[in-house]
């Protein structure tokens, strides 16, 4: 077998690979430049003006509270995609560790992977409101209690890399010139596994977004006082029939952004995958 | 590929033959209109007797496909659906194309493994792919090729990834299978031995053209183009080396001119009384087989049996065996890559099994080891500068400075250019990869080197070149090699001396010219006997085979290994004392063909 996990040159980009990542770009610029493209603060109230349908000087309406929904929303998107890369990078790199040590050793193996055996058998998103719940509201615990149910999946994927790597002949040839066992996880193996793992990364930065939104929903997710795409949508379900302004936007944010997100990671196992070979 | 063209007359066998790239799997592709039709382009003319094949509509072609035109490619291993039985798999092409009832596919099946000889064909026919080895499987896919009488038959390298006395059989049934079925048969395949056996005539191609089209005799004593002249001089021939005591150099060639110089024998590298570099005595390595519940040990894999050898400083060693027979455990487990389980492997007096790991790695530099694939021996996320320093700074012999200057001369040594240092391995050609390979090999300034099967993936003129840099090396520093190998002609290309392995054990071990010369073990004479000789002259001779498939080296759990005795033939070639088994099958081909 053949194993090549390299980026293929001349391979040309596909169209949807292109267009989900130019639009996931545009999101995470537009969200960062909230604050100079609206100089609306998202948390300010105008009892007034609650409720009210896109106008001039709300773009996307207002909430409950009168809050501006553009603005919250654009603030909100620093908060949802944070979320989403933050998790996928804690997941990522726990995950790889916990892989590459698993498939390293023998003992390591077997504890490492029936502990991560034992949380896969818990679902996800229950385990992660369960410790969002029991470490309270705030970025960081969504972030951590997103990224723990992760860690399995992760550690699978590295392990079973680590033990085809471990095989091949470029690391027989490692250890015959001296290399120890170090060198050769982190010299050897951890490069060659990247590629597969970053793709996986890609899929968790998708998954995040989305339960945070789930999280917000049942109430153990981002505190209030700052907005995300999910709390947007969790506050506005109630009034969902006389202002569905609301939760369109965000909603059709987090939907868009997470299929977005998820193009880019088919697109890049496409173009990492050795068995997808164009005609020369 | 480009503008190609030739004929296959009725009843002949016409051999395409070319390096790796040069379009031969192509034109079988495009006879067949199997190319991706989205990527490539036909055009010109294909004639099935006189019918054009380029414009028939895609149902014709589906039709003409098997029931005309059958083929057989290079891997059995994947060309058979592992889940459906044999039997079923050959019914199934008679009950499609021929139209046969169930029933009658069923005798048909038995009569067609019955004619690609495949001994108890009724009983086998239930059988997995699994159970099947590859010469085996082989045989199934020549059978289910057959099953629709087809008028052309188009073997892809048939045979390359069969061992040498599998291979012989193979070529053997197809020219009797030939006879009998009246066909045509277009052979693709890379290797002149094989042309030379089989094929009428011989079409060369070079870079996507025809260089040479011509009877094969012709080809083979007086070729015309340059490039089948240098092609020609790179194929070893099996006992071209007599009377010779050390290796020769192949022939270089110019592409251009086809002029070619005269290839002299190596100086004399061997330090007869130095101590050897290599001392092996009784090493053993067994595999356990554990299955069932509690895993208990169901068999072992008797891997390398008690095998003992001695490498001089600047000699070459030769391991030859077929597939399975332990010479690639043998070399790993000399660098401790595998665990040996018992016997002792002295280098430069120091026994290498009694070592810790870290005292191993320090006294390993002396022995290194290059790989069949060098593809797959380098990082391919590690730029050949990097990869070439490793060992330097993993033993902490240099420093990055140093370690600079040190790759540059190492590449130089190995016939490459010190400014690639910056590229990655995928932006090179197979034959300078294996130059990287040993370059790294070479960084530690070992006094052995293990090359397993180093020079087998390579095209045939880059074996040729490699060969030629391992040589020299080996004359200015005095390199020791361990070369394994199943290439008999290569192997008598370049060793000092043989050791022929079989199921784990070295049935004879002696100077090279004694082993090619003056084989004893039957095993020997029948691995030379199977290699095919590029001669088209020598074709004739009609080579009794025996039908009989490698064994395996998988034995119960309650096995006791027999104890073995050498006899000495002459000085330094020694030969074991085979089991009468041996004698009963082997009389009459020693009897017909005393090797070479």
């Amino acid at each position: 077998m053949t194993f090549s996990l390299s980026w293929r040159k001349n391979r040309p980009v596909s169209t949807p690979l292109l267009v989900a990542s130019i639009f996931v770009l545009v999101v995470v610029f537009v969200s960062f430049l909230a604050p100079i493209l609206t100089s609306v603060d998202p948390l300010s109230m105008t009892p007034d003006a609650r409720l009210k349908p896109p106008s001039y000087s709300h773009l996307l309406g207002t909430d409950m509270f009168g809050r501006d929904i553009l603005a919250r929303v654009l603030y909100g998107g620093q908060i949802s995609l944070v979320i989403g890369l933050a998790t996928a990078a804690l997941a990522t790199t726990i995950g790889t560790i916990l892989g590459l040590v698993a498939g390293a050793g023998q003992l390591s193996d077997k504890i490492l992977m029936r502990i991560m055996d034992g949380m896969m058998a818990i679902p996800g998103i229950l385990l992660a409101i369960a410790l969002a719940t029991i470490f309270g509201g705030g970025v960081l615990t969504v972030i951590v209690a997103l990224a723990i149910p992760e860690v399995p999946g992760v550690a699978r994927l590295a392990r079973s890399l680590t033990l085809t790597l471990r095989e091949q002949v470029f690391v027989e040839a490692a250890r015959s010139y001296g290399a120890g066992p170090l060198r050769v996880l982190f010299k050897y193996i951890l490069p060659n596994a990247l590629a597969p793992i970053a793709v996986q990364a890609t899929y968790i930065c998708g998954v995040a977004i989305l339960y945070e939104a789930y999280l917000s929903f049942v109430g153990v997710g981002v505190p209030p006082e700052h907005p995300s795409w999910g709390n947007i949508v969790a506050e506005g379900r109630s009034f969902a029939l006389i202002a569905p302004h609301m939760i369109l936007y965000p909603s059709v944010l987090i939907a868009v952004v997470v299929l977005a997100i998820n193009l880019i990671g088919d697109g890049a196992r496409d173009m990492l995958d050795p068995r997808f070979t164009l005609p020369d | 590929m480009n503008d190609v063209s030739f004929e296959i007359g009725a009843r002949e066998t016409v051999a395409v033959v070319g390096e790796s790239g040069s379009g031969k799997s192509v034109t079988a592709l495009s006879i067949m209109r199997l190319n991706p039709e989205r990527s490539s382009e036909i055009k010109g003319s294909i004639k099935l007797e006189g019918k054009e094949l380029l414009t028939l509509p895609d149902a014709e072609m589906r039709r003409i496909r098997g029931n005309e035109i059958a083929m057989i490619f290079q891997e059995p291993m994947t060309s058979l659906n592992p889940v459906l039985t044999i039997g079923f798999q050959i019914a199934e092409a008679l009950i499609l194309h021929r139209g046969l009832s169930r029933s009658e596919a069923e005798i048909e099946s038995v009569r067609l493994l019955d004619k690609v000889r495949i001994p108890a064909a009724k009983a086998r026919l239930h059988e997995y792919p699994d159970r099947f080895s590859g010469g085996m499987r082989q045989r199934v896919m020549i059978a289910m090729a057959l099953a629709c009488q087809p008028k052309l038959l188009i073997a892809d390298e048939p045979t390359t990834a069969l061992d040498v006395t599998i291979q012989a059989q193979i070529l053997e049934l197809m020219k009797e299978l030939q006879e009998e079925e009246g066909m045509s048969v277009l052979f693709i395949t890379h290797d002149m031995g094989v042309v030379a056996e089989i094929a009428d005539r011989t079409v060369v191609m070079y870079n996507g053209q025809v260089v040479e089209a011509a009877p094969t005799e012709d080809i083979f004593h007086s070729p015309d183009h340059p490039y089948t002249r240098s092609l020609l001089s790179a194929v070893p021939k099996l006992g071209s080396m007599k009377g010779r005591r050390r290796p020769m150099r192949f022939p270089v060639v110019d592409r251009a001119t086809g002029q070619s110089d005269v290839p002299a024998e190596v100086p004399d590298t061997i330090r007869e009384p130095e101590r050897p570099v290599l001392e092996v005595a009784g090493l053993t390595k067994r595999f356990e087989i554990r299955s069932g519940l509690f895993s208990s040990v169901k068999g072992r894999v008797y891997a390398v049996e008690n095998i003992s050898f001695s490498v001089k400083s600047g000699e070459t060693l030769a391991l030859v065996g077929e597939s399975g027979c332990g010479k690639s455990t043998t070399g790993r487990a000399l660098m401790r890559l595998t665990e040996p389980l018992s016997g002792s492997i002295l280098l430069d007096g120091v026994d290498l099994l009694k070592l810790s790991q870290s005292e191993l790695r320090k006294q390993r530099n002396r022995m290194q080891m290059i790989f069949q694939d060098p593809f797959a021996s380098l990082n391919p996320r590690m730029n050949v500068g990097t990869a070439i320093v490793e060992p330097l700074l993993i033993n902490n012999l240099a420093s990055r400075s140093e370690a600079r200057d040190k790759v540059a001369d190492l590449l130089q040594r190995v016939g490459l250019s010190p400014d690639m240092v910056n590229r990655f391995p995928h932006e090179f050609s197979g034959g300078q990869r294996q130059r990287i390979c040993i370059a790294r090999a070479l960084a530690l300034e070992p006094r052995l080197i293990i090359a397993d099967e180093a020079v087998s993936a390579l095209d045939v003129s880059v074996k040729a070149q490699v060969v030629n840099l391992m040589l020299d090396l080996q004359a200015r520093m005095g390199l020791a090699y361990l070369f394994i190998s199943h290439d008999m002609a290569v192997v008598e290309r370049v060793s000092h001396r043989v050791a022929v392995m079989y199921l784990g054990e070295i049935v004879e071990i002696g100077p090279r010219e004694a082993i090619f010369q003056n084989p004893q073990h039957p095993y020997t004479k029948r691995l030379l006997a199977a290699v095919p000789i590029a001669d088209p002259a020598r074709r004739l001779q009609k080579r009794p085979l025996n039908n009989d498939e490698i064994k395996s080296p998988i034995r119960p759990a309650d096995y006791i290994p027999p104890v073995r005795q050498y006899r000495e033939v002459s000085s330094g070639h020694a030969v074991m004392i085979w089991d009468p088994e041996w004698e009963k099958k082997e009389a009459p081909a020693v009897a017909a063909r005393r090797c070479c």
